[in-house]
């Protein structure tokens, strides 16, 4: 069933925690909320549960109007057959973990055989086959995620609604149980809504990622395209650019641009739109940030789009070696290198190279990299 | 969201009943220390005046009010001192036995301090003291007396250490023992990590400790009834007690020095609370912790002689005391070894006391008006809790508020406050066991609220949501998920209610009636008319009982939850 959001409001006092927020989730997909702690993301799920009340908007489920502040509607929580998955679980624990996962049936006036039946074939899916008489409270963590999975979707729910589920796991857990998670959500074929900060989580997931800012969507997409073609430097920070430096467009041609960075560097790009925005941010992914020797050359006989440099950090992550250059300018560049081989040693001078199509300046929308990345 | 008209009903239910039990008796006390006359005296010439409150400036009172700040601000020293070195031997010192250690520290708790007062008064008032014929058999010329402001000063002090040890052991229990091994790491001395971190980190508990014995031992009743009345002290609580009590009786002077002493306790209260709410210093709490354990060398058994020592003289003497009371047929008891000759102990005197019918109706009598005040405190406790804690509903800070109220009124106070409140209400309670358990609801509704409310905190929200959103309407919430979840703490404070009602004497004083005397009631008669073979008696199976009653609830506890 689709999910209808339109002009969502939520104040606690005098803060305003969702602004106006319209969002439509079709049937069967999976949509996820992206964003920094605190921008609304889970009061937004709430308020589609029922566990929040909005100040303005109209939610529905299907067809089913479950919210409505204009004429007072607001179908009670435990009304509204949507399935949850908290952050911390909340799996019952005076109880085992069959009774977890049949309080919903139970509550629904199922017949007692057929729970048993349901609640086998849901613990089935979730690979629990084994622990129903479990006691809930001696469960390692990723047991309890999957039984709070089996408990929310028990019911066969209209929407499935899920805030940061696997935020407590370890990072193998974590990737296993996501892909577990995306696999159940496909052959179910069911509407499932996913709050996260994660971007990896985000991109793997979503059939549609929504991200979100102080109560806002900055942008809605697919993954591919919105990784590809984030509109604002907010957006591409929480994407994984983790290049964003202010920079002044001093020349267009067509999507080709030159513009100068704080220090004064000049820099070439590409344009995302043709809106005459001068105060842009130019966005860098890491593993576009190529790393060469300086080989003896000297720094003001360098090509366009490279700067020399030092290495202050060379740290090796397996796959590839993460580096912060510091420029001669001061501009700080973070890049990861695949070249673990021809590693570069730290404080060596380097020469740090951008290819043009890969430096995005887009409008400028004020957020801090650091604040993203916390 | 609760329906609209749900949404009123309920808190304007609870405020109703909260009125009644603490809002009304306070007023009633506020009234009549302005009036001419006692609140449903039939006096028609009831008029207002402030000449109640004049009448305070008397050499009397201002003498009681000595008398009061002497034994509080001793007691409070001596308890303060008790208590924070128990607490700290036991947190984070090697002393041997330990378990004996924490027992010893909350052992006299068991003791009400009106049996305690009474065993205290045989102990040592008198040549015929206990312990005053044992320094005679020793020869020492000294006379200990306990019927003095001293000796009065001496049982607050042993018998409210408990308290102190319990708040500040819980504070010294959540200071996570990194901080202090982090000063020991940085070369910091014994004294010195004592001094600047674990102090400062127990200080707002023991600062709240502090003003809460205060506060309780300025509002205690039996303790200076029993110590000082024999000998003429009077502290402030006994003046209104004496106000209400002798011929002719001054209710509206009693009531006004009531309000007086509901200021000066509920303003020490308010304080605690400051103190305790102030600074929230607790990083890490709950599981695991392995507290840094402090050599004490060769200070190791000075520091256990000196917990045997309180042992000895908080829960040993007293028991002595009283089993040598109630086996005592000859009263003659020329020197100390007389004590222990067989020729004057028999079991008679035990028998006949314990087989009187004061002592089968007033036993009834307590198990029935406590078993009321526990089951229907618990429920309202538990009521409230949630509303506080669990809904939007309108006013339910107010309610949080008005529920801990009676920890600042004084037992005595709240007492009188009741009586007023019921003896004239339509529903006739006075005179029936039922006004006894109003009284005590009213005197421990905070004990019983603040012990669940906690413990209901402490359930993650999400628990009850994910309830809610698996299609669970709220009544089914509760009983599926939230009662099981606090069972346990609410069986407990039905228990703890349920032996502080049993225990309660001093607003029972003004509740009971020929018909509805409770156990202690029975025991502070006996004791005013002297039969000491009897209070001595009926103390052993009283507090035996209690120790029964607090042993069975623990052991139910951990086997049910």
């Amino acid at each position: 069933m689709n999910i209808g959001i339109t002009g969502l409001e939520k104040s606690f006092g005098a803060t305003r925690i969702i602004d106006a927020l319209d969002l439509e989730i079709e049937s069967g997909t999976m949509v996820v909320l992206l964003g920094p702690s605190g921008c609304g993301k889970t009061t937004t799920m709430r308020c589609i549960a029922g566990l929040d009340v909005p100040s303005a908007g109209r939610i529905t489920i299907g067809e089913r109007v479950v919210f409505d502040a204009r004429n007072g509607t607001n179908v009670p929580v435990d009304r509204r057959r949507v399935g949850m998955v908290f952050q911390s679980y909340a799996i019952w624990p005076h109880m085992t973990v069959f009774e977890n996962v049949a309080f919903p049936l139970e509550i629904a006036r199922v017949a007692r055989t057929e729970i048993a039946a349901r609640v086998a074939h849901v613990l089935d899916l979730v690979g629990l086959g084994d622990v129903g008489a479990r006691g809930a409270s001696l469960l390692s963590g990723g047991q309890m995620q999957r039984v709070a999975l089996a408990r929310s979707l028990v019911n066969e729910p209209s929407v499935l609604l899920l805030d940061e589920p696997l935020s407590n796991l370890d990072a193998r857990l974590r990737d296993r149980l996501r892909v577990q998670l995306r696999e159940i959500q496909t052959q179910l074929k069911i509407t499932a809504l996913y709050v996260t900060h994660d971007q990896n989580e985000a991109l793997s997931l979503a059939d549609r990622i929504v991200v979100m800012r102080a109560g806002r969507v900055l942008q809605s997409g697919a993954p591919i395209e919105i990784y590809g073609a984030p509109r604002t430097s907010a957006v591409a920070a929480f994407l994984g650019y983790s290049n964003v430096l202010d920079a002044t467009i001093e020349s267009t041609d067509g999507t080709a641009a030159t513009a100068r960075l704080s220090t004064d560097a000049p820099i070439h790009g590409t344009l995302s739109s043709s809106d005459a925005v001068t105060d842009v941010c130019a966005c860098v992914r890491p593993t576009d940030v190529r790393v060469a020797s300086l080989d003896g050359r000297e720094s003001d006989s360098l090509p366009d789009n490279t700067f020399a440099g030092e290495v202050i950090l060379a740290s090796f992550e397996g796959t590839h070696i993460h580096y912060q250059l510091r420029g001669d300018d001061g501009v700080v560049w973070d890049a990861l290198s695949a070249d673990v081989a021809g590693a570069h040693r730290l404080g060596s001078r380097v020469a740090v190279a951008i290819d043009a199509r890969n430096v995005l300046l887009l409008p400028r929308d004020g957020v801090p990299p650091a604040d993203v990345l916390a | 969201m609760t329906r609209t008209p749900l949404r009123f009903a309920l808190p304007i239910a609870l405020f109703a009943v909260l009125g009644a039990l603490v809002i009304v008796p306070l007023v009633m006390i506020a009234y009549a220390s302005l009036v001419s006359a006692a609140p449903f005296s039939g006096d028609a010439h009831t008029a207002w005046t402030f000449g109640n409150y004049a009448q305070l400036f008397s050499p009397e009172i201002g003498f009681a009010a000595l008398n009061t700040l002497c034994v509080a601000v001793g007691g409070t020293c001596i308890a303060l001192a008790l208590g924070c070195s128990l607490a700290w031997l036991v947190a984070r010192s090697d002393i041997p036995a330990k378990a004996f250690v924490h027992l010893a520290a909350i052992m006299p708790l068991f003791l009400s301090v009106l049996v305690a007062s009474a065993a205290w008064s045989t102990l040592a008032s008198g040549r015929t003291g206990y312990i005053n014929l044992a320094l005679a058999g020793l020869g020492i010329p000294w006379l200990v007396n306990v019927e003095s402001r001293t000796g009065i000063a001496l049982v607050f002090g042993l018998y409210y250490a408990p308290y102190v040890f319990l708040l500040v052991n819980g504070a010294l229990a959540l200071v996570h023992p990194d901080m202090e091994e982090a000063a020991a790491v940085s070369g910091a001395s014994i004294w010195r990590i004592l001094r600047r971190v674990t102090f400062p980190l127990v200080k707002p508990a023991v600062l709240g400790a502090t003003l809460l014995v205060f506060a309780l031992m300025v509002e205690d009743f039996p303790v200076p009834q029993l110590l000082g009345a024999p000998v003429g002290i009077e502290t402030l609580s006994v003046a209104i007690y004496n106000l209400m009590t002798h011929v002719p009786a001054q209710p509206n002077a009693a009531s006004a020095l009531s309000v007086l002493l509901v200021i000066i306790t509920a303003s020490f209260v308010f304080l605690q609370r400051r103190a305790l709410g102030s600074t929230d210093y607790r990083t890490v709490t709950g599981k695991g912790m392995q507290a840094r354990v402090v050599r004490l060398g060769s200070f190791r058994w000075l520091a256990f002689a000196f917990v045997v020592a309180y042992a000895l003289l908080a829960i040993a003497a007293p028991t002595f005391a009283l089993i040598e009371g109630a086996f005592r047929s000859d009263m003659y008891i020329p020197s100390f070894g007389a004590l222990f000759a067989p020729s004057g102990l028999s079991i008679a005197p035990f028998v006949d006391a314990l087989t009187s019918v004061d002592v089968a109706s007033g036993a009834l009598n307590s198990l029935l008006a406590g078993l009321g005040a526990a089951i229907g405190g618990g429920a309202l406790a538990f009521v409230i809790a949630y509303v506080v804690n669990r809904t939007r509903l309108p006013g339910r800070a107010a309610l949080e508020y008005v529920a801990m109220l009676p920890v600042a009124i004084p037992a005595l106070v709240l007492g009188i406050g009741i009586l007023w409140t019921w003896v004239a209400a339509p529903v006739p309670v006075y005179g029936t066991l039922v006004i006894l358990s109003i009284g005590y609801v009213s005197r421990f509704l905070p004990q019983g609220y603040r012990a669940i409310a906690s413990s209901i905190a402490q359930i993650h929200d999400d628990l009850e949501s994910a309830a809610k959103v698996a299609g669970a309407p709220r009544s089914l919430v509760i009983r599926r998920i939230t009662l099981p979840l606090v069972r346990g703490s609410v069986v407990s404070s039905v228990f703890v209610l349920l032996v502080l009602s049993i225990r309660e004497l001093t607003a029972s004083l003004f509740l009971y009636t020929t018909g509805t005397r409770t156990l202690a009631i029975v025991i502070y008669e006996k004791y005013e008319t002297g039969s000491w073979s009897a209070v001595a008696a009926i103390s052993l199976l009283f507090t035996a009982a209690l120790a029964l009653l607090t042993v069975a609830g623990r052991r139910w506890l951990q086997a049910r939850v």
